[in-house]
C-alpha cells in the first residue's frame, strides 16, 4: 500500500483509538510507532522517535512551561489569583459574565507576553477555573473562554508560530508581528462578545453576584479591587514587563516571574518551604503532562509528514484550476482540517512551502496570507481530538468534564471562522499596521 | 528501469537561496545519469529536526541531507575547519583559497576521512561555498572594538562565537526565532545571521540600520550534500562519478549565484531601506584573529584529527596565501576603483 | 450540563488532580498477592523518590534565567551558559518525571467513555493495552534510546547549536533513564490493573 494511504489510516486508526481511554501520550507513540514501521520500516521509525523526544527536550523556548506554571501555583497557593478574580467579579457585581472580561483581559496580557499556548492556558486554568465553577459559570463556555483566551498568545506577538512562518513565506517576522497585533485583539474582542452575548441571552451561563453577596460600601468594594489587582500586577509587570520592555526573552521572562511569584508570597507572609515544595511537585506535574504530550504528538506527526500525506494533499490542491481567492480559501480550508488531527509546525513547515510559490505567482499579499494561516491555525488547538489547550485544562481543572471542554472549544472554532472571513474580507487588518510601521 | 529517487532534507525552507542551488544541482545530476538518478528536496523538519540531520542520514531513515558542516562541530571539532574554518582558519584562508586546499591541496582527502572519525555512514559533497559572512547588524554605528564591546551582540554557535567572548565582546546564545523580537525590543542591540540575501529575507533592515560586511567569524562557509553510505555505494561508478562532477561543477555555480544575488540585496538595502554600510574597525582583525587561533591551538592540542587538518591547511596556506593575498589586492583595488565611478556618477 | 449545577464545583489547591492517585505511600489492599504488593511498593517507591528530586530543576533554571537578565541588562555581561542549562535541564526533568507521573495517573486520557466503565472492565482495558501498547512502545524507545546515548557519550558530543556548546549526553542519558524509568512504572501499572480486572476495584 502507498505510505500516503497508510497516512490516512493512521489518522482514521487516531480518531478511533484516542477514545478508548488510554493515556493520549502513550496512545499517539503507539500509533506512530505502528504506522511508521508499516509505512517505512521499524528500524527507522524507532530511531526517528528518539530523534523527535531528544529534539522537544532541547527546546529552550518550551523552557517557559515550568517556569510559568510554577508561577501559576505560587499565585494560586497564596490565593492571590483568586482574589484578583473576586477583586474583579465584585467590581463588575451586577454584570453577567463579569469573569468572562477577566479571563479574556488576562489572556490578552499573557499573549502579549508569550508565544505558549500550554502555558497560557493552564495559568488561566489554574487561576480561573475555580472562581468560575464556584460562581456557577457554564463549564462549556467558561471553559471555551479559558481555551480560545490560551490560544492568543501564538497570534498575538511575540508568537513562536509566526516565527517560524516568516523564513518560510519570505515575510519579514517583524511584518508578521504588526500584522498580527489587529487580528489578534479583534480575535479577543470577538469572543467577548460571544460570551457576553450568550450570558445576555442566558445569564445563567453567567450569574453575577446576588444582591446578598455585593457589599453595600462602595469604599470596600475600592478596597478589595486594589487589593486584589495590586499583587498580580507588580507580577505581571514583573514578568511580563521585563519581556514587553526588552529586558528579557519569553522564557527568560518567565524565570523573571517565578522569581517574583517567590518574592510575592514572601512579601505576603504566606511563603513556606513545604508550601513553596509542594508548588515545584505540581510544577513537574503539570510540565509532564504538556511536556511529554508535545514530545508524543511531535513524534506522531513527524510519522504523518514521513508518509507523505501532506504532501499528498497538496499536490492535489494545485491541481485544480482556481482563481487566486478560492485556491487562498481551499488552502485555509485544508489547513483547518489538517488542524484537526495536526498541530501548527508540520502544517507550517511542510504545506506552506509547497503552496508559496504558487501564491507569489498569482500576486497574493503574502503578509496578508500569512495572517490569514496563523488565524487558521489557531484552530489547530481548539479542535478537538488532537487539541492540546484541551488536555491542559483538563489537567488543571480536573472535574470539567472533557466532552464539555471539547464542546466549549467548539463553539470558539466557530467565532474562530467568523474571524478568520474577516481578515479574508477585509485585508487592512492584516496590512495596515506593518504598513504604518514599516512602510509599503 | 525505475529511476532511484534520493530523498534529502535541508535545514532551511524549500524557498531559501541555497535550496534553489541543490535544486540546480539536482537536475545537473538527473541530466547526466539520464534520469536514473534523482534528488527530492524536503524542507527543514520535514522528518527531522535541523540538529538530528546527520544522526538520520548515518541510520538511513533520510537517504540525504542537506546542512552547513560546522553544525556538526558537536560530533566532532574538526567539522568546523571544513564547514566555517573561524578567521580563514587564523591563516588566512578566504572562501576561494578554501576551495583551492579541498581541489588541490588534500583537502578532499582529510574531509572524507572526516565522517569516518565522526563514525558515521556518509558520502559527503562540498556544494557551496558561500562566505564571507557579515559581521553584522547593529544598533549604533561602531568606531572602535570599545565601542563592539558595549553592545550585547547575538553570536553564532561553537567557537565563532566563543571567540567574541574571548575578545570581552557580550556575547548572547539565542535561538534564531528569539533575535528579532529581541532586536526590535532591545533584548540585544546587534546580531549577525549571514550575507545581504537572507539577512533582508530575514528582515534586520526593519530594526536596524548600520550593517557591517567585513567579519571574521565566518568568513569561510561552505554548505555540504550528505548521502548515506549504503545508499551511495548502491549507485553504479558512472552515477558516482555524475554526482561528484555536478557537486565540483555546483561549487562554482554557488559563487556565480550568491555574488549576483547578494550584489543585487545589498544595493536594495543601501537604495531602498536606508540601511547604512560601515567598515569594520581594523582592530577587530587582529584582536579576533588572535583569539582564533588560540581557540584553534587549543583544540588542535586536544584532538589528533582536527591538528592532521589544520596543519594540513597550515602548509598549503604557508605558500598559497601570501600569493593569493596580493592577487585578491589586485581585484579588490579593481573593484573599489569601479565602485568609486559609481558614486560620482 | 448546566454550570450552576454543585457538583461542577471545582476543588482546586490541594486537589487540583482530581484524577491524581496516591504515591507509594497508600497501603496496597490484602487480598492483593505479597509478592505483587512488594513489586508494587518497590517500584512506586522509586518512581516517587525520581520525582521529588527532579521537581528541583526548575529551581536552578528560574535563577539561571534571573542571572542572565540581570547580567546581561545592568551589567552588559551576559553568560553563554543560561540559555543551555535552562533547556537541557527542563528537557532532563520532563523526561525523569515522566514515570512519577505514570505513577500518579497524570498523563491525560480522552477518558469520556473510559470513564463511565466497570472498574472490571477498565483494568481489562488497561492490563491489556499496558501490555500490548504500551510496554512494547517503551521497549522498543529505550533500545533506540540507549544507542543513541550511547554513541553521544562515546563522542563525547556537544551542542551543535549554541555558542556555549557543552556536552549534551546528560539530556540523552536522560532519555534513555527516562524510558527505563517509564517501562519498569508499567510493570507496576500492570500488576495494578490485573488486580483492577480480576477483583472489581482499584488498589489504591
Ligand atoms: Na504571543
Ligand atoms: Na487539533
Amino acid at each position: 500500500m502507498a505510505p500516503e494511504i497508510i497516512g490516512f489510516l493512521m489518522i482514521g486508526a487516531m480518531l478511533f483509538a484516542i477514545f478508548i481511554g488510554f493515556p493520549i501520550s502513550f496512545t499517539l507513540i503507539f500509533l506512530g510507532i505502528v504506522f511508521g514501521a508499516w509505512g517505512f520500516g521499524m528500524k527507522l521509525t524507532i530511531f526517528l522517535m528518539t530523534l523527535q523526544f531528544y529534539g522537544s527536550m532541547m527546546e529552550q523556548t518550551l523552557a517557559a512551561v515550568p517556569l510559568f506554571v510554577f508561577m501559576g501555583f505560587m499565585m494560586e497557593q497564596a490565593g492571590l489569583m483568586e482574589r484578583l478574580f473576586k477583586a474583579v467579579q465584585l467590581m463588575l457585581a451586577r454584570m453577567t459574565g463579569s469573569l468572562f472580561v477577566a479571563v479574556l483581559f488576562v489572556s490578552v496580557v499573557f499573549g502579549a507576553a508569550t508565544g505558549i499556548v500550554g502555558a497560557s492556558v493552564t495559568i488561566l486554568g489554574i487561576m480561573a477555573a475555580k472562581t468560575m465553577s464556584e460562581s456557577g459559570y457554564d463549564v462549556r463556555l467558561a471553559a471555551g473562554t479559558i481555551t480560545a483566551g490560551g490560544t492568543l498568545g501564538i497570534l498575538i506577538p511575540p508568537s513562536i508560530m509566526l516565527v517560524v512562518m516568516g523564513p518560510v513565506l519570505e515575510v519579514p517576522v517583524t511584518d508578521l508581528f504588526a500584522g498580527a497585533i489587529l487580528p489578534g485583539v479583534m480575535m479577543a474582542v470577538l469572543y467577548l462578545v460571544y460570551a457576553l452575548g450568550r450570558c445576555w441571552l442566558n445569564p445563567k451561563l453567567g450569574p453575577p453576584l446576588r444582591d446578598d453577596q455585593i457589599p453595600d460600601s462602595r469604599s470596600h468594594v475600592w478596597r478589595e479591587f486594589i487589593l486584589g489587582l495590586v499583587p498580580p500586577t507588580i507580577l505581571i509587570a514583573f514578568a511580563m514587563g521585563s519581556i514587553l520592555f526588552g529586558w528579557a526573552t519569553p522564557t527568560e521572562g518567565a524565570g523573571m516571574g517565578a522569581l517574583g511569584s517567590v518574592l510575592l508570597t514572601i512579601g505576603y507572609r504566606k511563603f513556606t518551604w513545604k508550601r513553596t515544595y509542594d508548588a515545584l511537585l505540581k510544577t513537574l506535574e503539570i510540565s509532564v503532562l504538556i511536556l511529554f504530550l508535545v514530545a508524543a504528538s511531535n513524534f506522531f506527526g513527524a510519522v504523518f509528514s514521513r508518509l507523505g500525506t501532506p504532501g499528498m494533499i497538496t499536490d492535489w490542491l494545485l491541481a485544480l484550476d482556481l482563481s487566486p481567492s478560492l485556491i487562498i480559501i481551499m488552502i485555509l480550508a485544508m489547513v483547518f482540517i489538517l488542524g484537526w488531527p495536526l498541530e501548527w509546525v508540520p502544517i507550517v513547515l511542510i504545506i506552506l512551502p509547497i503552496l508559496q510559490p504558487v501564491l507569489v505567482e498569482m500576486n497574493v499579499n503574502m503578509t496578508w496570507f500569512a495572517i490569514l494561516v496563523a488565524v487558521c491555525l489557531q484552530t489547530a488547538w481548539l479542535s478537538p481530538p488532537v487539541a492540546l489547550s484541551a488536555y491542559f485544562l483538563k489537567g488543571v481543572a480536573p472535574d470539567w468534564d472533557l466532552k464539555d471542554i471539547y464542546y466549549g472549544m467548539m463553539q470558539f472554532m466557530t467565532v474562530q471562522i467568523f474571524g478568520l472571513t474577516l481578515v479574508f474580507l477585509f485585508p487592512w487588518l492584516a496590512l495596515w499596521l506593518p504598513g504604518y510601521l514599516y512602510g509599503n | 528501469d525505475a529511476a532511484t529517487k534520493i530523498q534529502v532534507q535541508s535545514v532551511i525552507p524549500n524557498t531559501a537561496d541555497e535550496v534553489v542551488m541543490l535544486q540546480d544541482f539536482a537536475d545537473d545530476v538527473k541530466a547526466l545519469t539520464n534520469g536514473e538518478v534523482e534528488f527530492e528536496i524536503l524542507p527543514a523538519g520535514a522528518v527531522v529536526g535541523v540538529q538530528e540531520i546527520l544522526d538520520a542520514v548515518d541510520a538511513g531513515l533520510i537517504d540525504g541531507g542537506f546542512a552547513w558542516t560546522h553544525y556538526w562541530s558537536g560530533k566532532h571539532p574538526a567539522a568546523m575547519l571544513f564547514g566555517s574554518p573561524v578567521a580563514g582558519a587564523g591563516i588566512g584562508i578566504d572562501n576561494i583559497a578554501f576551495m583551492s586546499w579541498y581541489l588541490n591541496a588534500g583537502g578532499k582527502e582529510l574531509y572524507d576521512q572526516l565522517w569516518k572519525e565522526m563514525g558515521v555512514n556518509v558520502k559527503g559533497f562540498m556544494l557551496q561555498p558561500v562566505g564571507p559572512e557579515a559581521l553584522g547588524w547593529f544598533k549604533e554605528p561602531i568606531e572602535t572594538m570599545a565601542d563592539f564591546r558595549k553592545y550585547r551582540f547575538r553570536t553564532p554557535p561553537g567557537i565563532p562565537g566563543q571567540t567574541y567572548k574571548d575578545i570581552g565582546v557580550a556575547s548572547v546564545a539565542m535561538g534564531g526565532g528569539d533575535i528579532l523580537p529581541a532586536l526590535e525590543k532591545g533584548t540585544i542591540d546587534a546580531a549577525e545571521w549571514c550575507c545581504p540575501k537572507p539577512d533582508s529575507v530575514f528582515g534586520f533592515q526593519k530594526v536596524l540600520k548600520h550593517y557591517y560586511l567585513q567579519g571574521l567569524h565566518q568568513v569561510v562557509v561552505n554548505a555540504d550534500l550528505y548521502i548515506n553510505g549504503d545508499v551511495y555505494n548502491s549507485l553504479t561508478p558512472l552515477q558516482q562519478k555524475a554526482i561528484e562532477v555536478a557537486a565540483n561543477a555546483s561549487l562554482m555555480k554557488a559563487m556565480a549565484y550568491r555574488i549576483n544575488e547578494n550584489g543585487k540585496a545589498l544595493d536594495k538595502l543601501i537604495n531602498e531601506d536606508g540601511v547604512i554600510l560601515h567598515d569594520t574597525p581594523a582592530e577587530y582583525f587582529t584582536e579576533y584573529m588572535a583569539a582564533a587561533n588560540a581557540a584553534l591551538e587549543k583544540n588542535a592540542a586536544e584532538n589528533a584529527f582536527f591538528k592532521q587538518v589544520w596543519d594540513s591547511q597550515k602548509a598549503f596556506a604557508r605558500t598559497a596565501v601570501p600569493y593569493w593575498a596580493q592577487a585578491q589586492r589586485t581585484n579588490a583595488n579593481l573593484g573599489a576603483a569601479y565602485a568609486e565611478t559609481l558614486k560620482k556618477q | 450540563m448546566a454550570g450552576n449545577e454543585t457538583d461542577d464545583t471545582i476543588p482546586i489547591g490541594d486537589e487540583l488532580l482530581a484524577e491524581r492517585r496516591a504515591g507509594p505511600g497508600s497501603r496496597m489492599p490484602d487480598d492483593m498477592h505479597p509478592a505483587a504488593r512488594s513489586i508494587i511498593h518497590g517500584i512506586d517507591t522509586m518512581s516517587e523518590w525520581v520525582g521529588r528530586i527532579v521537581a528541583l530543576l526548575v529551581v536552578p533554571i528560574m535563577f539561571a534565567m534571573v542571572y542572565e537578565v540581570i547580567a546581561r541588562k545592568f551589567f552588559v555581561a551576559p553568560t553563554l551558559w543560561a540559555f543551555d542549562i535552562s533547556r537541557m535541564l527542563y528537557g532532563m526533568s520532563f523526561m525523569l518525571g515522566a514515570a512519577y507521573a505514570l505513577m500518579h495517573g497524570l498523563h491525560i486520557r480522552a477518558d469520556f467513555l473510559y470513564r463511565n466503565f466497570e472498574v472490571k472492565t477498565q483494568g481489562r482495558v488497561d492490563l491489556v493495552l499496558y501490555i500490548v501498547l504500551f510496554m512494547p512502545a517503551m521497549i522498543f524507545l529505550l533500545i533506540a534510546g540507549y544507542d543513541f546515548a550511547l554513541k553521544s557519550v562515546m563522542q563525547g558530543e556537544r551542542a551543535g547549536d549554541s555558542t556555549w556548546a557543552p556536552v549534551v549526553w546528560p539530556v540523552k542519558v536522560s532519555l534513555a533513564v527516562g524510558v527505563a524509568l517509564l517501562l519498569v512504572q508499567g510493570v507496576s501499572e500492570i500488576l495494578k490493573s490485573w488486580y483492577a480486572a480480576t477483583r472489581g476495584r482499584w488498589p489504591s
